[in-house]
């Protein structure tokens, strides 16, 4: 196996997490990541060692999803998350769950390009440049994606505070996208 | 106090924030509640998200998944796959199965709409949907009459529609599926064999076999097509499509025994878009 092939092999669990949080379904999630993959292995030739393959993956699928869009005329979303799916780093309780539950409706309220760019540097760990590269926009067009993506779901989310809440920090939130 | 901007306290809750800048944000946000309630509704999205995905992370990669990238040398030539002559041996042993040369009762299913491999690819998974729901209904219990003892068969010159051997598996997968029942049809694309497998726990799958133009290698792509899981791949002049209802992971098994049966293994093959 290459050395391309052994690090898209390591990147699948990342784009699995991210085609899940895109399409709340897990075979059709599975089946983004395999499409993207046939993808990317199609135009490798493409890609330049050395250059950033994640961000590169990741805009693959994202052009696929917004494909799909497209073609159905609205997510491709089946059903959502099953409960096995929801891990906290602790058991979270029935009213954090409902509030995860929450939150993962009111994401599908977003405009597409502000669900995407929050889920690329929320979930994914991108920097604000390579969530700029992979949508195709600006960097500051990627701020004030942001920045309204998370004050629509403030103004819709009651999610309620953390089962460690209290003296939550910024440090505890994972960003490097691991 | 300086006043905080929307995109400030956004690159604070994403750790991209630097001095000196970072301090007089954070002394901002102690000084007005509102402010901070707002950071810390900001910072559970964030962990929120996190707990919503970051299960996804620890589970096993799906194997099929895994395979698509590992059995893929994208820079390398199409493989070729030599077409062999059936050795005369084997020619009894399709006869035994029994022949139908049926149509499909649902046609072709558009066929001439769609385009190019993916379209040949994506009929060819509807009709093997299609032949697994009429297998699973007329399927008969023929294994008295299947050739038993060796791990493979051929199928017999009259009953193989193909121009190269058509060799599966006597026993396919780790929970013993044999086959049960066996057809070839004609339609408006060329020829197609069906191979209907059931185990001891009366789950059934089917292979659909239906030739390519061209002689190619494309690695396992799995797709639910109709509640049915699907698992294709072309291999050399054949695209085959193995369905059922007994989850990728075992179809994934019964595929590599279907690969072991041809001869064949997966490697050094390029990868298509369906």
């Amino acid at each position: 196996m290459s050395s391309l092939q052994q690090e898209i092999v390591d990147l699948i669990p990342q784009l699995r997490r991210f085609a899940m949080a895109l399409t709340r379904d897990r075979t059709a999630a599975d089946d983004l990541v395999q499409d993207t993959l046939l993808r990317a292995l199609d135009k490798s030739e493409k890609f330049q060692a050395g250059t950033n393959l994640r961000a590169w993956l990741m805009t693959i699928m994202r052009n696929l999803f917004i494909s799909q869009i497209r073609r159905y005329g609205s997510r491709p979303t089946l059903h959502s998350l099953d409960g096995e799916s929801v891990h906290g780093v602790t058991q979270p309780s029935q009213e954090y769950s409902l509030g995860l539950r929450e939150l993962e409706a009111n994401l599908t309220h977003l405009p597409e390009d502000q669900r995407t760019t929050l889920l690329l540097v929320g979930l994914q760990g991108l920097s604000y440049e390579e969530a700029a590269m992979v949508t195709g926009v600006a960097v500051g067009t990627v701020r004030s994606r942001l920045s309204r993506a998370r004050e629509a779901l403030r103004q819709l989310s009651a999610l309620p505070e953390t089962p460690t809440s209290g003296e939550t920090t910024i440090e505890q939130i994972n960003v490097s996208g691991k | 106090m300086s006043q905080v901007s929307d995109e400030e306290l956004n690159a604070l809750v994403d750790g991209r924030l630097e001095e000196p800048r970072l301090s007089e944000v954070l002394r901002a946000i102690d000084a007005d509640p509102n402010l901070s309630l707002r950071a810390q509704r900001y910072r559970d999205q964030l962990q929120g998200l996190h707990a919503l995905y970051d299960g996804v992370l620890r589970e096993p990669v799906p194997s099929h998944l895994l395979r698509l990238v590992q059995d893929s040398a994208p820079s390398s030539p199409i493989t070729e796959i030599k077409a062999r002559r059936l050795p005369a041996s084997w020619r009894a042993a399709a006869a035994l199965l029994g022949v139908f040369v049926v149509g499909l009762a649902g046609g072709w299913l558009g066929h001439g709409q769609l385009q190019g491999e993916r379209g040949l690819l994506q009929s060819a998974v509807k009709q093997a949907v299609l032949a697994h729901q009429m297998l699973e209904l007329a399927v008969a219990d023929q294994q008295d009459a299947l050739p038993a003892g060796a791990d493979t068969f051929t199928v017999g010159a009259d009953a193989n529609p193909f121009e190269v051997p058509l060799r599966v598996p006597n026993t396919a997968g780790d929970s013993n599926f044999v086959p049960v029942a066996f057809q070839s049809a004609t339609g408006a694309a060329g020829p197609t064999v069906q191979l209907a497998y059931r185990n001891a726990e009366g789950k059934e799958v089917t292979l659909f076999v239906q030739p390519h133009s061209a002689s190619r290698k494309v690695p396992y792509q799995a797709s639910t097509e109709d509640g049915f899981d699907v698992l294709f791949w072309i291999d050399g002049p054949l695209v085959y499509v193995l369905v059922g209802k007994s989850g990728r992971e075992q179809l994934l098994g019964l595929a590599d025994s279907f690969y072991s049966a041809a001869g064949l293994r997966p490697a050094s093959t390029e990868a298509a878009k369906p």
